[in-house]
């Protein structure tokens, strides 16, 4: 077996295999952003203030991302974690002056983890795939966050989250921990290998009698607190909450996550890679800014980014019939 | 079944067991009492029920009718997992394992070892490997060192033996083999019989539904054959032969003594699929 495996990583496919849900790629397409807009931009792209700048980008990203790894692993997959960002953080800036900020970031998470309830409820029960399921909800969402705004922008009042720790921000920590706990989670308790068994095969797991309604809820309200808490600190970080809070997070969350090795076939993956991915990803924006190049170009570059991670990401012998 | 009248009571006893999907009969009546220690063969055509019968056994399927005791108690099943608390558990002929997770994963899945650490229970990994090479020494010793490998890596035969060995990891009463032989190779089927007969001579009861009516013979200590849904006999496998199995298949037992399954122009035409 194991000469087997060592001769098939000599062809070209097998390289290709062994690459795909190692951190090998997401780590590979890092380097040549930094790379690419290094030689671009030197003093600009390279600076420690502009790591900075990143870093907190990513933050955002990853915090998102970890809540959408689960969901992918398991095989599922959640579009409206960007509008569950923008009706959590701009509920959580119009509440704070009033109730505080505890209550206020309490009252966010609440609404992350309550919109995660029903993309899960609808998804189990309703029986209708999750991509549906949470195309709809990005929708409802976001007219939600229109609506209790009345379309108006608030400027955050008392969010403690975008402080800084030292010379850290805070967001940069919270991702951290938050990293943390998702990889516990995920790898090391029978939730995540439940997760992962789901992702499998359903069928499987199904037959060995896990819990896997209770399971497919659980994951989708861990992604919708992922998400409200990302839509919390987006909101801090720019010291204003919008309605269009976290418009089209969602590509960039999925792209990070996949980029960084989790494939959309279920199963494999990490938050770790989550990481990793996210980091390229908030390089890739951050480098076309500063390069120059306008935002349509940005969209368009995004796209082709996609749909490269998923060549790499995707496994195609899982699926059988590509539709 | 007078064959076994002089027996204590059976540890599976199922008695006019009915399914029925829409119009379609897949079991019409179908009765089985399975002993302590015994393997039991169940063989019969396609659409004969057989795999209906098993599923409905390991808690896979509820049954339209009929009644299922365990130890003399009275089971329903609402799903696989209840059945395999209460110590059944089948081996399927795909063997459900999943590819992308490693050996160990495979055989606890459902029923992981844990340890709690402030209160949240965590998956006591060592322990789990400990066990699941100490169950492929017995099994397939060839998997003690492989343990950690994801099971798309290995054999058939080696994936047949996580599967084994996920059935067998919690000391069950009743083991159900479906069709363990028919993808494997002539010198592995062999292995497997023989781990069959060191099974049952630890107490495991086993179900075999094989079409190999040599490996029946070999292995069983006793033959149901079903037809259409319901029983035609219930053998001693040391008073028949093959001849005369296949003859009870094919004929549904009118051409022997006329008993057993219903005149066969009351069956419904489609087999159920």
């Amino acid at each position: 077996m194991a000469t087997r495996l060592r001769a098939s990583a000599l062809t070209a496919r097998g390289v290709f295999l062994r690459l795909r849900g190692s951190v090998v790629v997401p780590l590979l397409s890092l380097a040549l952003c930094l790379a690419i807009f290094g030689t671009l931009a030197p003093t600009r792209f390279l600076s420690a203030a502009n790591f900075q700048v990143v870093l907190t980008q990513a933050s955002v990203l990853a915090i998102v991302g970890f809540g959408l790894t689960l969901v992918i692993i398991s095989g599922s997959i959640d579009l409206s974690v960007g509008s569950v960002a923008a009706l959590a953080g701009i509920v959580a800036a119009q509440v704070a002056p009033g109730a505080g900020p505890v209550p206020a970031l309490l009252i966010g998470l609440g609404l992350g983890a309550l919109a995660g309830l029903a993309n899960g409820l609808v998804f189990v029960y309703l029986r209708i795939p999750s991509f549906l399921v949470t195309l709809a909800m990005l929708t409802t969402a976001r007219g939600i966050a229109y609506l209790l705004s009345d379309g108006e922008s608030f400027v955050v009042h008392g969010l403690p989250i975008l402080g800084n720790l030292g010379a850290y921000p805070t967001v940069v920590l919270i991702a951290a921990a938050l990293c943390l706990l998702f990889w516990l989670i995920l790898n090391k308790t029978p939730t995540g290998l439940y997760i992962r068994s789901l992702g499998g095969s359903e069928h499987v797991a199904r037959l060995v009698g896990l819990p896997l309604d209770r399971l497919k809820v659980t994951i989708f309200v861990f992604s919708g607190l992922a998400a409200g808490l990302g839509g919390l600190v987006l909101a801090s970080r720019q010291g204003a909450a919008t309605p269009n809070l976290g418009a089209s997070l969602e590509l960039d969350v999925i792209t990070a996550v996949v980029l960084g090795g989790t494939p959309l076939t279920g199963c494999v993956g990490n938050v770790t890679n989550t990481v990793i991915g996210a980091v390229a990803i908030s390089a890739l924006s951050n480098g076309l800014i500063i390069v120059g190049f306008t935002s349509d170009v940005q969209m368009i570059i995004k796209g082709i980014v996609l749909v490269l991670a998923i060549v790499v990401a995707l496994e195609r012998s899982k699926i059988g019939v590509i539709k | 079944m007078t064959a076994t009248s002089n027996r204590p009571a059976p540890l599976v006893r199922m008695r006019g067991i009915k399914k029925q999907y829409g119009q379609v009969y897949a079991l019409r009546g179908m009765n089985l009492d399975l002993y302590q220690g015994e393997v039991v063969g169940i063989v019969g055509d396609n659409g004969a029920g057989k795999s209906t019968l098993v599923k409905i056994l390991c808690g896979a399927v509820p049954p339209t009718e009929g009644e299922t005791l365990l130890d003399g108690e009275p089971v329903a099943f609402r799903s696989p997992h209840e059945a395999r608390l209460m110590g059944i558990e089948i081996v399927y002929q795909d063997l459900a394992v999943i590819g992308q997770l490693n050996v160990t994963r495979n055989v606890f899945l459902g029923r992981e070892e844990t340890r709690r650490i402030l209160g949240v229970r965590f998956l006591d990994t060592r322990k789990m490997e400990q066990r699941t090479r100490a169950l492929m020494s017995r099994l397939d010793p060839g998997l003690e060192e492989r343990i950690r490998l994801n099971v798309e890596n290995l054999s058939g035969g080696q994936r047949q033996s996580v599967a084994i060995a996920r059935a067998i990891a919690f000391d069950p009463k009743v083991m159900i083999l479906d069709e363990p032989t028919a993808a494997l190779s002539v010198e592995k089927v062999e292995l497997l019989l023989a781990l069959v007969r060191k099974l049952k001579a630890a107490g495991l009861s086993i179900i075999l539904i094989s079409h190999r009516l040599q490996d029946i013979m070999t292995v069983c200590d006793r033959v149901v054959v079903m037809k259409r849904g319901s029983l035609v006999r219930d053998l001693e496998v040391s008073t028949t032969d093959v001849g005369e199995i296949v003859r009870l298949m094919v004929t549904g037992g009118d051409a022997a003594a006329g008993t057993g399954a219903p005149p066969l122009h009351l069956a419904p035409t489609s087999a159920p699929a």
